[in-house]
């Protein structure tokens, strides 16, 4: 009996905490559909409802209180099960695939429910479609920062790549004006220079065994540099009809399909996941890049190509930046000079929040959307409440951190 | 003396899927050694882990010296008093050896570091155990076994009363085994208690105290080793009696598979030889003579500054592994943990690394016929392993050796290259890989092996080269080798014995 304390005790708190939350969520949505505001501004709301149950009242006046006393409830009613759950094999192995295996799932999961608490905007498919909009550029430029990654390496480069990529796309859009032809021109072009730069950084990562922080430095450097060259100063903007291939060229990050539920750039975003999760997970390709990622000299002495691999993974996340600079073109309808400026960091994030192991070898390249998603989620939230976009900034650094944090624990055994 | 200095009571473990330890103890009295016996994964350095502190116990009781204790990881193992000497030496080989022993409690003068201090103390140690190692060398230019000295001495000034040593032996070769034993037996006239793991049975004879057995996690017995037969003792291991003698069976005629004309890649000079089908081939020497270096060159890892080969008929000269592996030659390497396994990918990808090629289908990867392939090497060799999937880090060391020769196998070579293919492996497991490579032998495949134990290069190999500071000494025939004549090659031209050469 005394062995299923906790579990007893876990079952409560889960019950009780959850009623808890829904309740304050359900008194404060009444009346408004933020939960963070002011009680000032609450208690005029209120005036102007009358005939509402003291309780209701109650609930809504300290929601702020009452969601956090119900979200403390629900942290430990789970610690308490995972403390069951230890107790025996099977349990102890349960709590392990959801702390490590699924991760960052369960964090989505969680996110997701705390999200929906502080705002009733928050879970609607029309934010949710915004959200994935929102997020498609750098979940692309993340699918190649993983291959990076999972070699051991890392790729800083992707934003400069993807501004230089986008500038040399409006530049041929806005030089063709006449031509219908400049649209699927711009694109290749874009894609091209995508791929160029990505060799750029395999060529001397690979060939010459440099640390990939410092060639992608360098090359962040370079290509920034050629944007400023290629476009100068101001922003080509593409924008109207001035321009004949501007519309199609746009349509790629401005365009809704099936009614305006599917936005282009979400369907690009979804093709791009499916292809690398395919040439990860059913190809030679992608196994190697894994030995390599995990053991580079086991890699060499089994037969694998180091070289042309990690070459090729390099190419191949240019070639991202490159698709995401079309998508981030295309959508503002101009290329400017500061275009992806620091986005590596959210790409990084996204790889990082979604369980890669930074020393390379293991991860799921699927975790990164979701890690794409969770970053997404959470920038959106901010600014459904009303947080100061200058916080923003430094609650994404906190969460990195504490991603970092939890990859490293649960390396150890 | 007789006092029981570690007691290690229904000691249970449980990794998912594997009981790796299931009520095992183990009782060591200071003053002997203990052998600390059983087959591969039968769970023995799971059980030290869990006596310094790596991994924490499900159940049991840990007495030190009449004390109970837990400790939670290796720091407080080492400041109670019990050391472990892996195999892989933790040593930083940029440091001089008093350095490295004062890693960590650097002992202090009224200017920053009192290295005198330092010097003279390391110096004690080493003495105390009768080696003669400067502590002023740098580590990196000590040998293996120097390097183990290094780390007990480490364990000595730390004053630790257990020392456990798991498969220190392992990549030693058998000259250095000698002085690592007369340091043991200094160790135990000291009062030490020591653990000692290892699947070289004839050392359990030479320098243990007593025995104890585990099978699959459980206890199966202690005993004084004077009481013990190399047949008993096997019988106690696998659980049935073993025939110990290598299976051998004369080649069939055969043609040149590999010829080798002048190779010199250094420190390999000006190496010929031919390697026919359905023959094994074996390399002896010191450490040192090169056997490596010239199978890495075959393979090509290195480069070669002259000579030639042919493989099957056509010149060879591979400039990289993958090219020698497409020509149908794979050299199976000697360290499974540095250039061996991928130990964060699971034994599946791990067994079919070098043969994707082979498993292509329509839609990328056959997923399927890799599960049955792998499956299939899993059974015959009999890899202990709760399922495919589990990652290689987590087999035992007898079970990782046995993925990387899957790999190999699985690539189907002409010409096998094996460098150490016993290393770790227990008595049962050798015996299935000396079939293995009759098997081999069989089908035709060359097979080249290199091994420092000398009885298993005899018993196997049709003939043998022996090499020495990188050259090639001689070759001797089956029927002509004997331990001495092989001795006498190995030492080199100013052995007495160096002069008769014969060639097959
Ligand atoms: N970290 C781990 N995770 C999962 N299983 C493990 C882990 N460590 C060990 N095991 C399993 O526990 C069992 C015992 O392993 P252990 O390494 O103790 O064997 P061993 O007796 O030292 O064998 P060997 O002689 O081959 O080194 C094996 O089946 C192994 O696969
Ligand atoms: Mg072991």
């Amino acid at each position: 009996m005394k062995k299923n304390r906790p579990l007893v005790l876990g079952l409560l708190a889960l019950v009780l905490g959850g009623a808890l939350t829904v309740a304050a969520v359900v008194a404060s949505q009444r009346f408004s559909n933020v939960l963070l505001i002011s009680r000032a501004t609450r208690l005029s709301l209120l005036q102007r409802e009358h005939g509402q149950g003291a309780l209701a009242t109650l609930l809504f006046t300290h929601s702020y209180w009452v969601i956090l006393l119900g979200l403390a409830l629900l942290t430990l009613g789970f610690y308490l099960l995972h403390r069951h759950n230890l107790q025996s094999e099977r349990g102890a192995r349960l709590s392990r695939l959801l702390l490590n295996d699924y991760r960052p799932l369960v964090i989505l999961l969680a996110a997701t429910l705390v999200f929906s608490a502080l705002s009733s905007r928050f879970l609607t498919v029309g934010n949710f479609t915004n959200i994935l909009k929102q997020i498609s550029h750098y979940a692309i430029l993340a699918a190649g920062v993983y291959f990076a990654i999972l070699l051991g390496g890392i790729d800083i480069s992707v934003g400069s790549v993807l501004a230089f990529s986008g500038a040399s796309a409006a530049l041929i859009i806005a030089r063709m004006p006449d031509s219908p032809w400049s649209a699927p021109l711009a694109v290749l072009a874009a894609l091209l220079v995508g791929l160029i730069g990505g060799f750029f950084n395999g060529f001397f990562i690979a060939r010459f065994s440099l640390q990939p922080m410092i060639v992608t430095l360098a090359s962040l450097s370079i290509f920034r540099g050629a944007t400023l060259v290629l476009i100068g100063g101001a922003a080509v903007s593409i924008a109207g009809t001035r321009y004949a291939g501007a519309s199609l060229f746009n349509a790629l990050g401005q365009q809704t399909l099936l009614g305006g539920y599917l936005p282009v750039p979400i369907l690009i975003m979804a093709a791009v996941y499916l292809v690398v999760w395919y040439l990860l997970n059913r190809t030679a390709f992608g196994r190697h890049m894994y030995a390599i990622g995990g053991n580079e000299e086991a890699a060499l002495l089994s037969g694998i190509n180091v070289v042309r691999t990690k070459l090729l993974a390099y190419t191949a996340s240019g070639l991202m930046a490159g698709i995401a600079g079309i998508i981030i073109t295309a959508r503002v309808a101009s290329a400017t000079p500061t275009a992806g400026q620091s986005y590596e960091m959210d790409a990084i994030a996204a790889v990082v929040i979604g369980g890669t192991s930074l020393r390379g070898g293991e991860g799921r390249v699927l975790y990164t959307i979701v890690g794409a998603l969770i970053i997404g989620m959470l920038n959106n939230i901010q600014t459904l409440v009303g947080v100061d976009s200058y916080y923003q900034t430094i609650i994404k650094g906190g969460v990195i951190l504490l991603a970092v944090l939890l990859d490293a624990r649960s390396q150890r055994k | 003396m007789d006092k029981l200095l570690l007691r290690m009571e229904g000691i249970s473990k449980a990794f998912p899927g594997v009981q790796a330890l299931d009520e095992a103890s183990l009782n060591v009295y200071a003053g002997e050694v203990m052998a600390l016996l059983g087959e591969n994964g039968a769970g023995k350095s799971t059980m030290m882990k869990v006596l310094t502190g790596v991994y924490q116990k499900d159940a049991g009781t840990i007495t030190l010296d009449g004390q109970e204790v837990t400790f939670h990881n290796a720091r407080q193992a080492q400041q109670g008093g019990v050391a472990i000497i892996h195999q892989e030496l933790n040593l930083v080989p940029g440091l001089r050896v008093y350095e490295n022993v004062f890693l960590g409690q650097e002992l202090r003068g009224r200017l920053g570091l009192d290295r005198a201090g330092m010097v003279a103390r390391t110096g004690e140690l080493l003495a105390r155990m009768r080696v003669k190692i400067d502590p002023r060398q740098r580590v990196r230019e000590l040998s293996i076994a120097q390097q183990q000295m290094v780390e007990i001495a480490k364990a000595l000034l730390l004053d630790a009363r257990v020392i456990v040593m798991d498969e220190p032996t392992d990549a030693l070769p058998d000259e250095e085994v000698d002085s690592l034993f007369s340091v043991i037996d200094e160790l135990r006239q000291q009062g030490k208690a020591i653990v000692y793991i290892s699947h070289r049975l004839d050392e359990i004879f030479r320098i243990c105290d007593r025995a104890t057995v585990l099978r699959d996690g459980r206890f199966m017995g202690e005993m004084p080793v004077s009481q013990l037969t190399m047949d008993s003792l096997i019988q106690m291991l696998v659980g049935r009696p073993l025939d110990q003698h290598f299976p051998y069976a004369s080649p069939r005629a055969s043609e040149v598979a590999l010829a080798v004309d002048g190779l010199t890649s250094h420190p390999v000079k000006d190496i010929s030889f031919t390697l026919h089908t359905g023959e094994v081939l074996g390399v002896t020497g010191l450490v040192g003579a090169g056997r490596t270096e010239l199978a890495q060159a075959l393979f090509g890892l290195r480069p070669w500054q002259a000579g030639s080969a042919t493989l099957q008929g056509a010149p060879y000269h591979p400039k990289s592994p993958r090219e020698a592996i497409a020509r149908g030659l794979y050299y199976m390497t000697e360290d499974r943990k540095r250039n061996g396994l991928v130990m964060g990918m699971d034994v599946r990808a791990n067994i079919t690394l070098s043969s994707l090629r082979a498993l292509r289908g329509r839609l990328g990867l056959d997923l399927k016929q890799e599960r049955r392939r792998v499956a299939a090497y899993i059974e015959d060799l009999r890899i202990k392993t709760p399922s495919m999937r589990q990652r290689a880090r987590n087999l035992s060391g007898g079970n990782q050796q046995k993925v990387v020769l899957s790999r190999a196998l699985m690539t189907r070579p002409r010409v096998l290259i094996l460098d150490e293919p016993t290393r770790g492996i227990d008595v049962g497991a050798k015996q299935e890989i000396y079939q293995l490579i009759l098997d081999l032998k069989a089908q035709g495949t060359a097979v080249m092996m290199i091994s420092s134990e000398m009885q298993e290069v005899l018993g196997m190999s049709d003939r043998l080269l022996v090499l020495h500071e990188g050259r090639l000494m001689g070759q001797i025939a089956r029927d002509s080798a004997s331990q001495e004549k092989i001795m006498g090659l190995i030492l080199g031209p100013g052995s007495a014995q160096g002069a008769g050469e014969a060639t097959a």
